[in-house]
């Protein structure tokens, strides 16, 4: 019943991954949980299927991405907002250093889902862009080209290239 | 290559993680001719593990990880040869049934005690008596539905009576016993013994063909 690596010790070693993973896709504290604990129950009954245990994280990566994209599409309550209106909306960061994880968050949630999944890998994980690949089942070159329009896209919301308003560091 | 396209490529490279990428050694090769390219990459790597270290800020609730292990639930494998497990599952349910109505019959006619007096003198486990039992720990979930017993499953087995599921052990005989202390669960102590052979001295309850040692007292580990 129990497969490799040890239920217990997987939890222990990646929910905090996947919860950063999940937060930063949902920004739900709630949705998030549920998401990283709904993986692993998928692991548990599936997980004896991983033929090398050192993909376990990959593996679990890609099956929360995919619960992700499943509950999104029977809820249909993300609504997509344009850039230029999220533009509009962006606060005015000199300084990166500056910025506190709810703005980030907050920025980051204005991307487009498909921008934004290879990016919080991408700043997340030090995976490789073939990984990052296989976790969200698209090609490299496409991974590649995400990255760097939601890197853009980020940018532009941190640095507030829109409307400009008063910041207060938190 | 121009330190423009030098830029284009390198907008996504990450120090340390894309070092052996191949598709950033030439750009990267730029930047050690290129004052200015090298310190627009300095700058960009900076920002990178800015953002990345607010990310990594995020904190998961307390306990997450806790309640995921303690709601796990309790995943069985799925059997081979479905269709033998079928007639064996439709088999063990008729003969449930028979059985219910025949214990109704013989209790009808006061001949329970004697049926349970038959059956103790048949399998040599007299209900009440103390007996010392040597055998394989199980786990009662996994052996009944499965009959998964030995070291393969020997981690399976302690992770199971670790989270509660009966526990028992099984004698040379073929017999299989549920295993209980004095009202209380042997689990905690027995969790690390799974798959192991251990020794038990106990008194035999039965009931209906279930087998079980009560008051058990664990005497060699």
């Amino acid at each position: 019943m129990s497969a490799e690596p040890k239920f217990e010790e997987l939890v222990n070693r990646y929910y905090r991954d996947l919860y950063r993973f999940g937060f930063s896709l949902t920004r739900s504290e709630a949705d998030a949980a549920d998401l990283t604990q709904q993986t692993f129950y998928i692991w548990a009954n599936k997980g004896h299927q991983l033929r090398e245990a050192g993909n376990a994280k990959r593996w679990l990566l890609t099956t929360l991405h995919r619960e992700f994209l499943q509950q999104r599409r029977r809820q249909q309550r993300f609504t997509e907002e344009p850039l230029e209106d999220a533009l509009e909306q962006a606060y005015d960061v000199s300084d990166i250093s500056r910025t506190d994880v709810e703005t980030m968050l907050n920025c980051l949630n204005f991307i487009h889902e498909n921008y934004r999944a290879p990016l919080v890998l991408y700043y997340l994980e030090d995976l490789a862009y073939k990984e990052i690949a296989q976790v969200l089942e698209i090609p490299v070159g496409t991974v590649q080209s995400r990255i760097a329009r939601g890197k853009s896209q980020l940018w532009q919301l941190l640095n507030g290239t829109g409307r400009r308003k008063e910041w207060r560091v938190g | 290559m121009d330190s423009q396209e030098a830029k284009s490529i390198l907008s996504i490279y990450r120090s340390g993680v894309d070092d052996d990428d191949p598709q950033f050694a030439d750009a990267l090769a730029e930047t050690e001719r290129n004052p200015e390219l090298r310190a627009w990459v300095f700058e960009q790597g900076k920002s990178y593990n800015e953002i990345r270290e607010k990310l990594r800020a995020i904190k998961a609730p307390d306990g997450l990880g806790e309640k995921i292990v303690r709601e796990r639930p309790i995943v069985f494998p799925k059997p081979k040869g479905t269709r033998v497990w079928q007639i064996a599952a439709t088999v063990a349910v008729l003969a449930g049934i028979a059985g219910f109505f025949f214990r109704d019959l013989v209790k009808d006619r006061g001949l329970l005690s004697h049926t349970r007096a038959a059956a103790g003198a048949a399998t040599g486990t007299a209900e009440g008596s103390t007996v010392t039992v040597t055998g394989e720990v199980l786990d009662m979930a996994c052996y009944i539905a499965f009959n998964l017993t030995g070291p393969d499953h020997a981690e399976c087995a302690r992770t199971c009576i670790k989270n509660g599921l009966p526990v028992g052990i099984k004698a040379p005989d073929g017999k299989a016993y549920l295993l209980i202390g004095t009202s209380e669960p042997l689990n905690d102590q027995l969790a690390d013994y799974a798959a192991k052979t251990i020794t038990v001295k106990g008194v035999v309850r039965q009931r209906d063909g279930f087998l079980m040692l009560d008051q058990v007292t664990l005497e060699k580990l």
